[in-house]
């Protein structure tokens, strides 16, 4: 139990640390490198609370696909980090209230934070004890069984952001190949075909 | 030494509020803003 303790305040200064260093260090690829480390100490969290499929999660969607394209983004767009700094000590002290309360109230809220027994003993979907299946196991049980249309719902919402992204990209880009209907429709055939007549040995 | 619910939420809030706080301070960088 003491290892727990430890390894837990271990994680949590590290996170906290290194969530404190993304959003003040200059260098923007460092920032992203230390929120790749927040990403794999927070997974370590996850690991100790029992949920290795939320830290799984984490790690291979999270660091393996969001923070490399951040990177990308990062390394491609060429951010001017003095001009990004401009504000910094202006927005200071209004951050630090703003921070500060926000912190205080969700503390107060964790606090006082208590689950009713009524719904401890009536889970709306039992799952099997965590000592007969592991929770990824009985993740999957569910999923596409019980949630299969909730699943299904997600997955339009995710096509319809992509669709969305990709018409809010190409939008104003007049030099993007898109069709023109009525100029297709309109097309005669005396407008494009010339009958030439092409004298040999010569070009046209 | 009992690790419980409200030690995880303690973390979660202080880790919530230095993302709000990071668009506050730097009011234009994207990672911040998407983090």
């Amino acid at each position: 139990m003491i290892v727990e303790g430890l390894v837990f305040y271990f994680f949590s200064t590290a996170l906290l640390i290194a969530g404190a260093t993304v959003i003040t260090i200059r260098n923007s690829v460092h920032s992203v490198m230390f929120l790749i480390l927040a990403f794999i100490l927070a997974s370590g969290l996850f690991i100790l609370m029992g949920a290795e499929f939320l830290a799984m999660t984490l790690i291979i969607v999270y660091v393996g696909a969001v923070a490399v394209l951040f990177l990308f983004v990062v390394m491609m767009l060429d951010v001017n980090v003095t001009k990004l700094r401009q504000g910094f000590n202006r927005y200071l002290p209004i951050g630090c209230v703003i921070g500060i309360v926000l912190l205080l109230e969700l503390v107060m809220v964790a606090d006082g934070w208590t689950v009713t027994p009524l719904a401890l003993a009536k889970p709306a979907s039992p799952i099997p004890p965590s000592d007969l299946v592991s929770n990824s196991h009985a993740l999957g049980q569910v999923l596409y069984t019980q949630y299969a249309y909730l699943f299904q719902a997600a997955g339009l919402i995710l096509l319809v952001a992509m669709i969305g992204a990709i018409v809010l990209s190409l939008r104003g880009h007049s030099d993007s190949l898109h069709q023109n209907i009525s100029d297709q429709v309109g097309r005669r055939p005396q407008d494009v075909v010339t009958l030439r007549k092409v004298p040999p040995g010569g070009g046209i | 030494m009992e690790i419980g619910l409200g030690h995880y939420l303690t973390v979660a809030s202080i880790l919530f509020t230095l993302g709000v706080f990071g668009i506050i301070l730097n009011q234009k960088n994207v990672i911040i803003i998407l983090m």
